[in-house]
């Protein structure tokens, strides 16, 4: 009965490495560089060479393989789900067909999709974990503000969008604090909430969901009078405690990345392995 | 000395097990709770006393080591976790976590319901516990839990879990957030709880007076490790060692040492107000 202390997924991990030290911003362009080098992929030997340069991140960012691929347990069967619900209802050229039942159809072809996608979504879980267990949410969220921040010039206001998303992640972890303290006092009146099947336990669940939207609340009132009390009056005019300038460092990683994804987009179209 | 009810032995808790943040929180616990008496455990922060705790109640079941709660051991299989957690009532750090209810006797109620007690006694049961912590159940039965004070809180969940007729009472930091008044009066009625039911008592503070008011034997719990565990004459003589663990001492033991720094001959074993008192006219009739 522990989820707080127990939760994996975005979680810093303070480090020296060499991933740690590359810039956020580049780490966020970059990031969104791979993801969409990875949704391009359409073989797997494309899948392979990115699987290898993820390797090799991991190696840089001193984390393990393993311990990120534990984070994937708790999403498992929502993957799998998919996964079976995309093989049988594929819709498209459809090749050889292995089984056929009513409207449900499983075709090679099916398969071959569906499994790419997942190996696809597995590559992206990836190499988000990876960003997020180097790069502090502090350091993330001032990139990303200063990224969009461009864009205040039509009056899009970044400021205050960044600060929403900073402060829904910040209380993340709360909330799922807050959730565990319900249960467990639930539990110790004799609510049976670790036990039980799904259903069951969804049922009790949902028990839980008033007493935390109303903790919810309060929280998110405290927290409106602590900023107003320190003045906070949304981004016009702030100023950066630390004011960061790109290294070496950032370029030659930014420049390595693109180069790798461009030589292996290049040589795969090449060998038509695409 | 009565038979011990708990049974700790050799007790390890981690957090994160399996991952690099793994941390030990518990060394290697081993001690014993007996039959009817008030033990506090008293620590720094971060020292493992709330992971202790949940233990007791079987939230949490050991990995490494062993928990014996009245002779059933909580890694059993077989063991009626309901009844284990009726006969252990356990009070959480803050009150309003343990309310999810709308109303006092909706809140009361929901241990009993999940315990199966029959319809027809719930309503007599839930007043005879609001009676026992000293609250009106004509004004408390129906009040809505929002408009209630913090000592108010406490004292229904307490009601919540007293209903549940238990033999050991757990309680994290009860006086934590209450006013000077709502603390006395909080401490008077776990010391009247006490004494009417026989209820073995359990206790984390962080108030020493209250350790001193309230505690039969007390347990120093630091970075996981039992440093002491004594009856509190014992405990509060070893002055430095509580010190340096980052402890208060208790404000009548500040008091004796001050009197004994100003030449009044106070016996330093001295713990509590009335025995400082008693000492006090002695020496004052004898000059």
């Amino acid at each position: 009965m522990e989820l707080y202390k127990n939760t994996i997924f975005g979680f810093y991990r303070e480090g020296d490495s060499l991933i740690h030290k590359i810039d956020p911003r580049i780490k966020i362009i970059l990031l969104i560089v791979i993801i969409i080098f990875i949704s391009f992929i359409r073989t797997f030997s494309g899948i392979v060479f990115i699987g290898l340069f993820l390797l090799l991140i991991i190696k840089l960012s001193n984390s393990s393989f393993f311990y990120i691929l534990k984070g994937l347990k708790p999403v498992l069967p929502i993957i799998l789900l998919i996964l079976i619900f995309q093989i049988i209802f594929y819709i498209g050229e459809p090749g050889k067909i292995l089984f056929q039942w009513n409207f449900i159809k499983i075709s090679v072809l099916g398969i071959k999709v569906s499994c790419f996608m997942m190996l696809k979504a597995i590559l992206i879980y990836f190499i988000s974990s990876i960003f997020f267990l180097t790069t502090e949410m502090i350091s993330f969220t001032d990139a990303m503000e200063r990224l969009i921040l461009p864009l205040q010039k039509i009056k899009f206001p970044s400021h205050e969008i960044v600060m929403v998303g900073v402060i829904a992640f910040r209380f993340v972890p709360t909330l799922v604090e807050e959730l565990e303290r319900l249960m467990k006092a639930q539990i110790a009146r004799g609510a049976d909430l670790d036990r039980g099947n799904l259903i069951v336990r969804t049922i009790k669940l949902s028990g839980l969901l008033i007493p935390l939207f109303i903790s919810a609340y309060q929280r998110a009132e405290d927290l409106v009078l602590a900023m107003e009390s320190r003045c906070y009056r949304g981004g016009e005019g702030r100023t950066r405690r630390i004011a960061k300038k790109l290294t070496i460092l950032d370029f030659t990683s930014f420049i390595f990345t693109v180069l790798f994804f461009s030589l292996t987009f290049l040589t795969i179209r090449y060998f038509r392995l695409l | 000395m009565s038979k011990a009810i708990i049974k700790v032995e050799n007790l390890f808790h981690s957090y994160m097990q399996g991952t690099p943040f793994e941390k030990e929180v518990l060394h290697g616990l081993s001690f014993e709770v007996y039959h009817g008496e008030k033990l506090a455990i008293v620590g720094p922060t971060q020292s493992g006393k709330s992971t202790l705790l949940q233990y007791f109640n079987a939230i949490f079941i050991p990995k490494k080591g062993r928990v014996i709660v009245d002779e059933q051991d909580t890694k059993d299989s077989r063991l009626n976790l309901k009844e284990l957690r009726r006969k252990v009532a356990m009070l959480f750090q803050h009150p309003d976590s343990q309310l999810f209810k709308e109303t006092v006797a909706d809140d009361i109620a929901f241990g009993l319901k999940n315990m199966n007690f029959p319809e027809e006694v719930i309503e007599i049961t839930i007043k005879k516990a609001l009676a026992t912590v000293g609250l009106d159940s004509n004004e408390f039965f129906y009040r809505y839990i929002f408009s209630l004070s913090g000592g108010e809180k406490k004292k229904v969940a307490i009601a919540g879990i007293l209903a549940l007729n238990p033999e050991i009472l757990i309680l994290d930091d009860p006086t934590a957030g209450l006013d000077p008044k709502g603390r006395v009066d909080f401490l008077n009625s776990i010391k009247f709880l006490h004494d009417k039911l026989g209820l073995t008592t359990i206790f984390v503070s962080s108030n020493m007076n209250d350790v001193v008011e309230l505690a039969d034997r007390v347990m120093i719990l630091v970075d996981g490790k039992i440093e002491m565990i004594d009856i509190p004459e014992n405990i509060f003589i070893k002055r430095e060692k509580l010190l340096s663990y980052g402890l208060t001492l208790p404000s009548v033991v500040e008091l004796v040492d001050e009197l004994i720094k100003s030449g009044i001959n106070v016996d330093e074993k001295i713990i509590n107000i009335d025995q400082l008192e008693e000492s006090l006219i002695k020496i004052l009739n004898s000059s």
